[in-house]
């Protein structure tokens, strides 16, 4: 599931690398999450492309 | 540009004038408006959009969009009241029953600018229900998120849809019917997928803040708080601790750079980032599946990437 993916990636430097190198392995995860989560991957250092909304 | 915002802020004032007739009421009023015009008002926005994507051409749109600032207005007033937070605001610097009574009477006046924005008697009708209905999904929200108790995911997408998604399917709904459409399901369902992204994008500017609207400090209950809260015990004891009413919250203000190390290594702000773009892919989706004005579409976006409508 995503919260087990996404714990996996923070601990593991070797699995985030291969996820920001385009080898994701994101096994359980929907493919709405996998679309997602590759969004914010490859726009951690970027502005996220949506805005606040509220103040 | 669908509208102004200097236009809608004289809107805004333009209504207050109008309407309150006793001089501090108005003084005050103008007063939180001038402020409100410094900030974000992306929900008039919203309302000029749809309004135009459906084509619409007879009502007053600058007067429907000031309508629905001047709630959200008064929205993020009582807001602030309740979480006695921001204390920079003008409306916590004014003794608490004129900022409750100026908010209250904003909520009324919103309502009659918004009636004033069409002329036909039959869509005044549709608009003061479709209005109320929304209004009252978020007052239910609201009370649910003072109450502090959605210990689950599912009951924090109810708060969440009844407090902030309404409130933007409100706006929108605004422009649509006031275009002369009817209500539209899919820009009600859009409009909420865009209402849980937006709120879950504040929940994680809100985990990382260390003042007085930190949600970790005041210990409230978010979908983040709850994946960070699941995490092993070297990692998020103490935390976990916190929230079962151990310790002071100035105990807790002194572990920022814990609190901090915690988020890093949990991927609480990752998993809120992707739970929120997943939301916010959805409204893409259904925004793309809508038989609407492709140029106006397009605004929609730009807008809410940050940008103005044109």
């Amino acid at each position: 599931m995503l919260k087990d993916t996404i714990r996996q990636l923070v601990s593991s430097t070797e699995k985030m690398s291969l996820a920001l190198g385009g080898q994701p392995q994101f096994a359980g995860v929907s493919a709405a999450e996998h679309k997602a989560l590759l969004n914010e991957m490859n726009n951690k250092h970027e502005k996220n492309g949506y805005a606040f909304i509220w103040n | 540009m669908s509208i102004v915002k200097e236009h809608v802020g004289t809107r805004m004032k333009q209504y207050a004038s109008e309407w309150f007739t006793a001089q501090p009421l108005l003084d005050v009023s103008l007063s939180f408006i001038e402020e409100k015009l410094g900030e974000t008002m992306m929900f008039g926005e919203l309302t000029a959009i749809h309004y135009h994507m459906f084509r619409g051409k007879d009502a007053d749109i600058e007067g429907a969009a000031a309508a629905v600032e001047l709630f959200i207005l008064a929205s993020d007033i009582l807001d602030d009241l309740e979480d006695g937070d921001a204390p920079s605001k003008p409306w916590m610097k004014a003794p608490m029953p004129i900022a409750l009574h100026v908010a209250t009477s904003l909520v009324t006046l919103s309502q009659q600018a918004l009636l004033l924005s069409a002329a036909d008697p039959a869509l005044r009708g549709e608009l003061a229900i479709m209005m109320n209905k929304q209004l009252l999904l978020s007052a239910n929200g609201q009370m649910l998120d003072l109450a502090n108790d959605t210990l689950t995911e599912e009951s924090y997408f109810q708060m969440v849809r009844s407090k902030s998604a309404s409130l933007l399917v409100m706006a929108c709904m605004a422009g649509v019917l006031l275009a002369g459409r009817p209500w539209n399901e899919t820009v009600a369902e859009y409009a909420a997928e865009l209402g849980i992204s937006a709120q879950i994008r504040n929940d994680c500017r809100d985990l990382l803040r260390w003042d007085e609207k930190s949600d970790f400090l005041n210990r409230k209950h978010t979908l983040l708080t709850m994946y960070l809260l699941e995490g092993p015990d070297e990692q998020v004891g103490w935390i976990r601790d916190y929230y079962n009413g151990s310790g002071s919250q100035n105990d807790a203000t002194g572990k920022k750079e814990l609190f901090l190390q915690a988020c890093e290594q949990s991927g609480v702000i990752l998993y809120g980032s992707v739970v929120s773009r997943m939301h916010y892919n959805r409204f893409q989706e259904l925004l793309a599946e809508l038989q609407a004005d492709a140029v106006w579409k397009d605004k929609l976006l730009h807008l809410l990437a940050g940008g103005q409508s044109a």
